[in-house]
């Protein structure tokens, strides 16, 4: 073996903690590339049954941008968080390089004794992070189809489409991708600190005089922290200022996470906002509704009858409300306005006039106007002074006088049964009886599929099944929690690989300072500090690097998740965008959490190095 | 009335067939403002000895009181606090603290403390260590004497018991070796500052009150200068 390659193995073999850490973070992002590589693959494989041609190559391009713009992310955060373990590596070796050199080693002798250490971790690497790889992709495959059969079930029995199947591929061309992916990102990674060890000239390099000096403006510390932890405080402030650099890769892949988990509870808020819009916000997990395209109005009689018969099926709460497809015109005081006449079933008509403070037979007005500002629907009720007047309605498509109705009362609340039929820009007004086209009758009841079985049974009897078609509202919401949840699941799965990466970085980060910490350590000891007080400065270090992810994920992730909301909120929709806080909140726990249980983890491991040892010796600080 | 006792000190490293007797049974007493200087060759036991005087070691038996203190009866916490209070370390390597300015780190015991820092007392320190115009640099913009003076100042900032300094010329030229001694032997007469310096250097040994001379983990002989 070359005297290169063993000193490099030696170094793998002195620092077995590091080691470890690092190679779990080689095999993590080498998996994720994978894993991504893999999906990309199987969708290519799935549509090519489903699409053709066109949509076929759209599918595909935009399956590998997809794919592209994860494994960057991923890449980048695997660049930045193994590099910064070979550079640690790196600079513990210093002296070594300079004694090497003084001996005659040349600039590529001692960068190649770096990228042996990259070879090595890439050589057990990347075979089990592509094992790892394609188990993720495989597990991720199977759940997705899980969740997705539930939906099959329903558009295969409906017959719209053809079920949707993901099919696990392993191929050929993914794998070498993701290969060829991961050995660049880490001989890259290692190449970064490879090419800086080389150009340390030797004598600084045995003298330790060529690492970065320190200035005093770089480890300048705020008052606030000073007085709010003293002197502990102080000082962590200065250590992590001072190694600035180990503890970016840390900042950098707990951001990223952020901002991923952000994107997707945004999505997941959004999906669930799409599902409330669908199902209309009406109380009810299933529909039945009549419609005539001929304009045929369904006689009061039949409505009624058809509202009875479906309340007799055990435990329905059954709502009919009918509504007239075209609308009158009214003038008030040179104003021109849209009226649509609205009608309830009896029982709820009679409930209406209750709320509303009049006598059954009566009409009674919306007193309530939407419309949009912006994105933002807003609604006011200007018409609480027309209660008592007689509106002399205009039917426009016949060009001749419509009915006149007297306005008996007035409701400025959307009832409950008719939100599906109340727009925006018109003026509702609910009258006892009315012949119209348009009838729906919402139902509340557990299972909603049996129910719609005995409507489409009812349906047949009384209206002989024409021009009568029935929602399951319940299947909907349940269809669309199913999909939000599989991207939730992706994105979940992704930011939590992510965190992982980010994890194994702040542990083998950590366990390198601590050595080459180890002298500071002992001479704060040696002068007085307690060990309590020892833990409070690492304590406080963990706040600080934490805080300073946060900073950063936060704001970086409230943006992604307004990208998403811009992204999804396209055209009629018109959500604002709300901040996901329970997310946030979940963040910034999380990552104090994480934070501190590895800094936990360093005193831990410091506490069994030995003052007495790391005093005496001269190399360290 | 002696400052530092030390009773029959063994420390014994490692177990079974390799132990190794670093201190093999050690008793002597220093008076306050005495100036002793322990020598011996390397491996004979003298930096354990320290060590163990300093509070950063445990002995395998024997006892120390420091300023009346049992010390080997405090646990380490109560060491520690001990420690800032009433010990100072001067050592071989400085061990300053790299991120703090000159001022900070010989403020480091009182903060630690968290005592008000004394400007009186830091300009005194300052101006006896001649770092006044530097007090603001950051230890490796400082020379190495430079460096050891801020850690005698260190230690003398919070009045110690016991100013305990292993090598402190170690690693210094024999100018800078100069100017520490004189350091050294001024806070004994101006602050009767009690002073134990183990080293090499002869220099050291000659100006001190009291010679002892260690050699495998015994006390070959402890004589009073000649003066």
């Amino acid at each position: 073996m070359r005297l290169t390659a063993k000193l490099a193995l030696a170094q793998i073999e002195r620092s077995k903690t590091r080691t470890l850490w690092t190679m779990l973070g080689v095999i993590l992002c080498v998996a994720m590339v994978t894993a991504i590589c893999g999906f990309a693959a199987s969708g290519m494989a799935t549509f090519q049954e489903v699409a053709e041609g066109r949509e076929q190559d759209q599918v595909n391009r935009i399956l590998i941008s997809l794919a592209s713009v994860l494994g960057g992310i991923v890449a980048l955060a695997s660049v930045v968080v193994v590099s910064n373990a070979f550079r640690a590596s790196a600079g513990e070796r210093t002296t070594q390089f300079g004694l090497l050199k003084s001996t005659g080693a040349t600039k590529r002798q001692i960068a190649a004794t770096v990228m042996y250490e990259g070879l090595f971790f890439s050589a057990v690497g990347i075979p089990l992070g592509l094992l790892l790889g394609i188990l993720i992709q495989f597990a991720g495959l199977s759940i997705a189809n899980h969740m997705l059969s539930y939906i099959n079930a329903f558009f295969t029995e409906d017959g719209a489409s053809g079920a949707l199947i993901l099919r696990f591929t392993l191929s050929p061309f993914a794998i070498l991708a993701a290969a060829l992916a991961s050995f660049a990102t880490v001989l890259l990674s290692a190449w970064l600190p490879a090419r800086k060890a080389a150009k340390i000239p030797a004598i600084d390099a045995i003298r330790r005089t060529g690492d970065v000096k320190l200035k005093r403006s770089k480890v300048k510390t705020s008052r606030i922290v000073r007085l709010l932890s003293g002197v502990e405080g102080t000082l962590a402030q200065k250590s992590l200022k001072r190694s600035r650099r180990s503890f970016r890769a840390t900042v950098v892949s707990i951001a990223i996470s952020i901002v991923m988990l952000l994107a997707a509870a945004s999505l997941q808020i959004h999906m669930s906002q799409l599902n409330d819009l669908a199902v209309g916000g009406v109380d009810a997990t299933a529909a039945v509704s009549y419609y005539d395209p001929d304009g045929v109005g369904l006689p009061l009689k039949a409505a009624e009858l058809m509202t009875e018969r479906l309340r007799s099926y055990g435990g329905a709460r059954v709502y009919g409300a009918g509504q007239e497809i075209s609308s009158y015109r009214l003038d008030m005081e040179g104003t021109p306005y849209s009226v649509f006449l609205l009608t309830a079933d009896r029982q709820h008509y009679e409930e209406l006039c209750r709320q509303a403070g009049i006598f059954p037979g009566g009409n009674i007005l919306l007193n309530l106007w939407r419309e949009y500002e912006g994105p933002r629907m807003i609604q006011t009720n200007p018409f609480g002074n027309w209660v008592g007047w007689t509106l002399s309605l205009e039917d426009i498509l016949q060009n001749k006088p419509g009915p006149k109705l007297t306005v008996d009362g007035a409701l400025s609340e959307v009832p409950n049964e008719l939100t599906m039929t109340v727009g925006t820009q018109n003026v509702y007004i609910i009258v006892p009886e009315l012949e119209t086209d348009y009838y729906i009758w919402n139902a509340l009841t557990e299972d909603a599929t049996d129910f719609l079985l005995y409507a489409e049974e009812v349906g047949k009897e009384l209206l002989d099944g024409q021009n009568v078609s029935y929602i399951n509202y319940q299947m909907q919401s349940q269809i669309a929690m199913r999909m939000s949840n599989l991207i939730s699941l992706f994105a979940y799965g992704f930011a939590g690989l992510l965190v992982l990466i980010g994890l194994t970085n702040v542990v083998s980060t950590i366990s390198a300072n601590t050595r080459l910490r180890r002298r500071e350590f002992a001479a704060l000891q040696s002068v007085g500090m307690t060990q309590g007080g020892l833990n409070r400065m690492l304590t406080l270090e963990s706040i600080l690097c934490s805080a300073r992810a946060l900073l950063f994920g936060l704001p970086l992730g409230i943006f992604a998740a307004w990208l998403v909301h811009l992204s999804v909120t396209s055209g009629d929709y018109g959500f604002a965008f709300t901040v996901p806080w329970l997310a946030v909140g979940e963040c910034v726990v999380g990552v104090f959490i994480v934070t501190f249980v590895s800094m936990r983890f360093a005193a831990f491991r410091l506490r069994k190095a030995n003052t007495v040892e790391a005093i005496r010796t001269e190399d360290g600080v | 009335m002696s400052i530092l006792q030390v009773n029959n000190l063994v420390k014994i490293y490692g177990k079974g067939d390799t132990t190794v007797s670093a201190l093999g049974g050690v008793s002597f007493s220093v008076a306050k403002g005495e100036f002793v200087a322990i020598v011996g060759a390397s491996g004979s036991g003298k930096s354990t000895l320290m060590h163990i005087i300093g509070g950063v070691d445990r002995p395998t038996s024997g006892g120390v009181t420091v300023d009346g203190n049992d010390i080997l009866r405090l646990n380490e916490s109560e060491l520690a606090i001990f420690r800032r209070r009433n010990i100072g370390i001067i050592y071989q390597f400085y061990n300053l603290i790299p991120t703090l300015t000159a001022e900070e780190n010989i403020m480091l015991p009182r903060l630690l403390d968290r005592r008000k820092p004394d400007p009186e007392k830091l300009r005194a320190i300052l101006e006896v260590t001649g770092l006044t115009d530097r007090a603001g640099h950051l230890p490796n913009e400082l020379s190495g004497g430079q460096q050891q003076r801020v850690s005698i100042g260190r230690a003398l900032i919070n009045d110690p018991a016991l100013i305990l300094a292993d090598e402190p010329t170690g690693n210094l030229d024999s100018k800078s070796s100069k100017e520490i001694i004189d350091l050294l032997k001024l806070s004994n007469r101006k602050y009767n500052q009690t002073l134990i310096v183990i080293t090499h250097d002869e220099k050291i040994a000659l100006q001190a009150d009291r010679v002892i001379t260690v050699a495998d983990g015994m006390i070959l002989r402890d004589e009073m200068a000649q003066t």
